[in-house]
C-alpha cells in the first residue's frame, strides 16, 4: 500500500516548506515582521464663528454675548470687542480670561451709527474669525467730525460715519500706549482721545488711538470694506451662540 | 486530502506569508487607540493604518496615542521598536515641526513579546500641542507616521 503521503505531493511541499522556515528561524532566530511605516491622522479644533452680540445704548453702549467654547468644555479664553464704523473698525474692548462676558464702550463716538462684533481667541495666538455683526446703534450725543487713524470721519444722516476724501488735518495725535489689561471681572477701554492743538474750528476734533489690537482702517480715498464690515442691520440683538 | 495533511499545508502557507493592518478607536477621554496589525506590502511587510480620525487639538492640550499590537499569526512576535514622527499637515503656514504638534518619545518598556493569535497593548505615544502652535494650524490635519519593528520571537 503506497504511503498516504505520496498519494498527494501538496502535503509533502508543505511540511517541507515549513520545515525550512521553521529550521531557518531556530537558525537565526531574527525574522523581521515589519520595517515600515503606518500613518494616521490628528486634526486640530478651531474657534467658531460668534453671532453678534446684544447691544444696549444708554449713556455709553453695553456690549454682551454668549461664551463660546472650541470643544465640549473647553471655552475661548478671551473676547475681543470690535466698533465698525462704516468702513473703519477700531478695537472696543479687549476682555481678558475670567471676566465677564460684556464690556462698556467707553470711547463710543457720541452721535455717530456703529455696530459692534466680538471674536473668540484661546492661547497666545488662535483667533477666531469676526463675529456677526450686532444691530446698528446710534450713540447719544452730538457726532462732531474726528480722525481715526490719520482717516477724517464726518458725521452723515442719522449719524451714519462718511468718511472725508478730502484728508483731515495735518496734525494727528500721538498714539497713545497700548491699553493695559485691567484685572478679571472688567474690561478694557480705549484711552481717552486728546484733542489738537491750535485747531481753527471752535468744536473740538476729537481724535481717536488706534490701540495695539490690529484695527481695519482704510486710507481716506475710496474706502475699501474690510472683512468686518457689516451691513446695517435693524435685526433684534440675540445672545451669541455660535459653535 | 485527510485533516492532518490539510493542517499541515495551511500551517506552511502561514509561516510563509504575512499581513498587517491597523485599526485605531477611541477609548477613554484623553486617550487614543492605535493598533497595529501586520500587513503584506509589495516588497515585503508593512503596518497598514485603519483607523477613525483623530480629533479637538487645541493649545496645551495633550493627547495619548495608545498602542495595541495584533499578531494574527501562530508564533510570537518580539516588539523591538516603535518610533513616531510628524509628517505634513494640511494647512498652509501650519509647518509640521515641534513647535506646532509635539510628539513625545513612546511610554511604554521594549522588547515587548505578544502571543500568537493575541493582541497586546505595549504602550503610548504622548501627543502634545504647545502654546507656540500658529493660528494658521486652526483646524489642520496633522499626519503623523508610526514605524514599528518586530522579530518572531526565540523559543
Amino acid at each position: 500500500m503506497r504511503h498516504p503521503v505520496l498519494r498527494t505531493p501538496l502535503p509533502v511541499i508543505g511540511i517541507t516548506t515549513a520545515l525550512i522556515i521553521g529550521g531557518g528561524v531556530a537558525a537565526f532566530a531574527a525574522w523581521d515582521v515589519s520595517a515600515r511605516s503606518a500613518t494616521f491622522t490628528v486634526t486640530a479644533a478651531h474657534i467658531p464663528r460668534m453671532g453678534p452680540p446684544r447691544v444696549r445704548v444708554g449713556k455709553t453702549p453695553q456690549i454682551r454675548w454668549g461664551a463660546v467654547e472650541l470643544l465640549p468644555g473647553v471655552p475661548a479664553q478671551r473676547y475681543v470687542v470690535t466698533r465698525t464704523l462704516g468702513p473703519l473698525s477700531q478695537v472696543a474692548c479687549d476682555v481678558p480670561p475670567g471676566a465677564t462676558l460684556q464690556c462698556v464702550d467707553e470711547f463710543a463716538p457720541a452721535g455717530y451709527r456703529a455696530t459692534y462684533s466680538v471674536a473668540a481667541t484661546y492661547g497666545l495666538s488662535w483667533v477666531g474669525p469676526p463675529g456677526a455683526p450686532s444691530r446698528a446703534v446710534t450713540m447719544p450725543g452730538t457726532a462732531v467730525p474726528m480722525l481715526i487713524n490719520g482717516v477724517m470721519v464726518v458725521p452723515g444722516v442719522g449719524g451714519e460715519p462718511i468718511v472725508d476724501g478730502t484728508g483731515g488735518p495735518a496734525q494727528v495725535a500721538a498714539a497713545s500706549p497700548a491699553p493695559a489689561l485691567s484685572s478679571p471681572a472688567s474690561s478694557v477701554p480705549l484711552p481717552p482721545p486728546p484733542e489738537l492743538p491750535g485747531t481753527p474750528d471752535p468744536v473740538p476734533t476729537r481724535v481717536t488711538e488706534m490701540p495695539e489690537p490690529p484695527v481695519h482702517s482704510v486710507p481716506a480715498p475710496p474706502p475699501s470694506d474690510p472683512p468686518s464690515q457689516p451691513p446695517p442691520t435693524e435685526s433684534s440683538p440675540s445672545p451669541t451662540d455660535a459653535q | 486530502m485527510q485533516r492532518w495533511q490539510r493542517s499541515v499545508v495551511a500551517a506552511a502557507a502561514a509561516v510563509g506569508a504575512l499581513g498587517v493592518g491597523v485599526a485605531l478607536h477611541t477609548s477613554a477621554p484623553g486617550d487614543q487607540r492605535v493598533s497595529l496589525t501586520a500587513a503584506a506590502g509589495g516588497d515585503g511587510y508593512g503596518f497598514g493604518v485603519r483607523a477613525t480620525d483623530v480629533d479637538g487639538l487645541y493649545p496645551g492640550a495633550e493627547r495619548r496615542l495608545v498602542l495595541t499590537l495584533t499578531n494574527p499569526y501562530a508564533f510570537d512576535l518580539t516588539v523591538t521598536g516603535l518610533r513616531s514622527a510628524l509628517v505634513t499637515t494640511s494647512r498652509p503656514g501650519c509647518e509640521p515641526v515641534a513647535e506646532n504638534l509635539e510628539l513625545r518619545d513612546f511610554a511604554g518598556t521594549l522588547p515587548v513579546r505578544v502571543d500568537g493569535r493575541d493582541s497586546r497593548e505595549v504602550g503610548y505615544v504622548p501627543v502634545h500641542m504647545p502654546n507656540t502652535v500658529v493660528d494658521a494650524c486652526q483646524k489642520a490635519t496633522f499626519t503623523i507616521a508610526v514605524t514599528a519593528d518586530a522579530a518572531r520571537a526565540g523559543r
